[in-house]
């Protein structure tokens, strides 16, 4: 195993109070392809600019090979950034955009002077010497004869291979590229990625790569390490992040998947959609409620009524891929199956579904309800979280035999109940939430972060005006930034009382 | 038959009128004078005054003197502001832009003439001092202006790929911020230096028409009815500031050429 080069330990970092990186733990080792991949916003750049220099962590380490370089300013790093827009000098050509660095750099030099003593002085690269690995770098991108073009007249792929040169003629030791394809086309992009992995064998540095594309990920890196919310969801080897992604989000970045609600029944029996399968996964204990992946290129189409299906469902839409054709299939039970397959269905044909024991993926649910803090207002209406007043039945807080009298309630004692000031812990299933169109309905608004899909319905993570999370299963496909009212189904919602520590 | 049809082209018209009466004749009526005498006899006679009267030349001389001081100072004094009132984050800085250009909402000659007095208050000597402090004051906003646009536009990434391969601060400045901050440096150059080299009114004010400017030999020369004289005098003026645009332009060969304001 080859020694660690980069090392971020409990990273934080925020913007006005908001969490950008939060507790971000991560090694990165000699010579490896590393990629920092998930959607916008996630805090995959900013970690790249931690280290890079041009942030700092709010809290946290940054230790290259067992240093702290966290009050090294970004010019004497020894690293070197591939911007995302290029970011090229537009006064200087292709030639003094590569040279900026090397003419910038002092070599330490033994000289003699005229008494015969031996001075070691600083000194600059002589232009003989900036000019050949000027040439190298160049030729390493493939751009010779370009030297003294104007950058502003090359086109964006090779801008991009301009800013590549100028950034490892420096040979740093780790090179850090932050979505530096993004501005490209295609089938550019494709090429590039190549041409980035074969540059990362023979220069043998470190590449810290910065993207949001999941193939390319998984074209290029040695190591991916997928973020979510500031938060590292899953380090591992593409192969790994691919077929055993850690959680549902994982397994919806990467590549595509059906994810649906299911509940283990016991080891290797996992029911879901109104039918228990056979799986491989075991000791998540009995009766336990799971996220169940399935890719689409694991799912079996088979006749209608064959014994070995499990589900059957009509073909409702089908997409010709090139390779295969991408189905859209909608079960008897209503839930919508996306597979993959090169034989040629029609739609409106009846299939039987099947799937093998060992291409289930079962995964612990990040999620089962949202829970909060709150506190009894009077009796029938909690406060909690950033809802201050909602009715929800408190009679869950009486002590057993109680009696009614008059609307009052009063111990088995005789004592007068008040619940008001009551410290709660408040249970609000994914189910009790109801997203409304209208803003001013309900008792708070929030805003939708993401949706995942799950077979019949979406989960939606919403973010709350005061920054707090929430998620919320609804049958709409709700768009990411629509601001919503929030209301509850309060039946739904439990109390559980929280014992005064006294 | 052809009909006639309002066509797009016709929507030009009142604006090329504007032009041929407003600039392109008056600029040939100048040069019809200059190349003439009283008589309407074609004569180079006028230019020969100016190159033969050692007023006229020291004042073309004096002209281009201050012009050039004036405006390296503005220069001098303008970059900085501009520097870092770009630096300025949200409101602050365009609070205080405003502020600069502020006096520019008062009329020149009220300035002009408000500053005249407060030199006699303070009882200076008019001359070249007051002159000159007159005419930075006066087109300072000019270089300020454009200089700021310009710095605001450096896209940030810039600076930090500077960093990045290697440059301390002091280094990103000199070899990232102003090379890139120089097609605002020469606009700036241009809107300071031209009416540097033609204004007469400052000289005329501040220094107590003790100094002879380019700009206050035409305006003697009008007033003394040598309209001819006059002529080829703003003719020479003309070609001197032309000059001064190209040599500009050269030195300023491959920057962004759209960047006066």
């Amino acid at each position: 195993m080859a020694e660690k080069i980069i090392e971020l330990k409990n990273v934080v970092k925020a913007y006005g109070g908001a969490p950008v990186v939060s507790d971000v733990n991560l090694y990165i080792r000699k010579g490896e392809f590393v990629t920092l991949l998930g959607p916008s916003g996630c805090g995959k750049t900013t970690t790249l600019r931690m280290i890079a220099g041009f942030e700092l962590p709010d809290s946290g380490e940054i230790l290259f090979n067992g240093k702290s370089i966290v009050d090294i300013p970004p010019h004497l790093r020894p690293v070197n950034t591939v911007f995302q827009r290029y970011a090229l000098f537009p006064h200087l050509n292709v030639f003094d955009n590569v040279a900026f660095g090397l003419r910038l750099k002092r070599v330490e030099k033994t000289v003699t002077d005229k008494k015969g003593n031996t001075k070691i002085k600083k000194v600059k690269l002589g232009e003989d010497v900036i000019e050949k690995k000027v040439f190298n770098a160049l030729k390493m991108v493939g751009l010779t004869d370009y030297d003294f073009r104007d950058v502003n007249t090359l086109s964006g792929g090779q801008q991009q291979r301009v800013a590549i040169a100028r950034a490892i003629v420096n040979e740093p030791e780790v090179l850090l590229l932050d979505e530096p394809l993004g501005a490209l086309d295609l089938k550019m992009r494709k090429e590039m990625q190549l041409e980035l992995k074969e540059m990362h064998k023979k220069l043998g540095i470190t590449f810290i790569y910065v993207t949001h594309d999941q193939e390319e990920a998984l074209t290029m890196s040695d190591t991916v390490v997928v973020m979510k919310n500031g938060v590292i969801q899953q380090i591992g080897t593409p192969t790994d992040i691919y077929n055993e992604p850690e959680n549902a989000f994982v397994a919806n970045f990467i590549g595509e998947s059906n994810i649906f609600d299911g509940v283990m029944v016991k080891d290797k029996l996992v029911a879901f959609d109104g039918a228990e399968v056979p799986c491989v996964d075991e000791g998540f204990g009995e009766n336990v409620p799971v996220d169940v992946v399935i890719r689409p290129e694991d799912i079996y189409l088979l006749e209608e009524d064959a014994p070995s299906a499990f589900t059957s469902g009509t073909i409702v839409s089908k997409v010709f891929k090139g390779m295969h054709y991408a189905l859209e299939i909608r079960a008897k039970s209503g839930y919508e199956y996306t597979v993959q397959t090169t034989q040629d269905w029609d739609i409106g044909e009846k299939a039987g579904l099947f799937i093998k024991p060992q291409d289930i993926h079962i995964m612990k649910k990040a999620r089962v309800y949202n829970e909060y803090e709150g506190e009894v207002v009077e009796e029938g209406v909690v406060s909690f979280g950033p809802f201050g007043k909602v009715e929800v039945n408190t009679d869950s807080l009486l002590p057993a035999g109680y009696t009614e009298e008059d609307g009052v309630k009063y111990t088995a004692e005789g004592e007068a109940i008040d619940l008001s000031g009551k410290k709660v812990k408040v249970i609000v299933p994914l189910d009790a939430i109801d997203m409304r169109d209208d803003l001013d309905e309900g008792e708070g608004q929030a805003e939708v972060v993401s949706l995942l899909y799950r077979g019949n319905h979406y989960e939606v993570e919403l973010v709350t005006e005061d920054g707090y999370p929430l998620y919320a299963n609804s049958v709409y496909p709700w768009d990411d930034g629509d601001q919503v009212g929030i209301a509850f189904h309060s039946e739904l919602i439990k109390l559980v009382p929280v014992e005064d520590e006294e | 038959m052809k009909k006639l049809r309002f066509q797009r082209r016709y929507i030009g018209i009142p604006y090329y009128l504007f032009l041929i009466m407003f600039v392109i004749l008056p600029i040939l009526i100048i040069c019809v004078y200059a190349f003439t005498d009283k008589d309407w006899n074609f004569t180079l006679e006028n230019f020969g005054m100016i190159f033969t009267r050692a007023e006229a030349m020291t004042a073309v001389v004096k002209s281009l003197g201050v012009g050039l001081v004036a405006t390296a100072f503005c220069l001098l004094i303008g970059y900085p502001v501009a520097y870092f009132l770009s630096k300025l984050k949200g409101k602050r800085g365009l609070t205080l832009m405003t502020l600069f250009i502020l006096p520019m909402w008062m009329n020149f000659l009220l300035r002009t003439l408000a500053m005249r007095g407060i030199f006699d208050y303070l009882r200076l000597t008019p001359g070249y001092f007051t002159t000159m402090f007159g005419m930075i004051y006066n087109f300072l906003p000019f270089m300020i202006l454009p200089i700021y646009n310009q710095l605001c536009k450096i896209d940030p990434s810039l600076l930090e790929a500077s960093k990045d391969l290697g440059a301390n601060d002091r280094r990103v400045f000199f070899k990232t911020v102003i090379p890139l901050s120089m097609p605002g440096v020469m606009s700036g150059i241009t809107m300071v230096f031209m009416p540097c080299i033609s204004t007469f009114v400052i000289s005329d004010m501040l220094s107590r028409n003790t100094i002879q400017l380019f700009g206050n030999l035409i305006n003697q020369a009008y007033k003394m009815d040598q309209w001819n004289y006059a002529a080829s005098l703003s003719t020479l003026m003309l070609v001197v500031i032309f000059i001064s645009t190209v040599v500009q332009g050269k030195l300023s060969k491959g920057e962004e050429q759209n960047a006066l304001w």
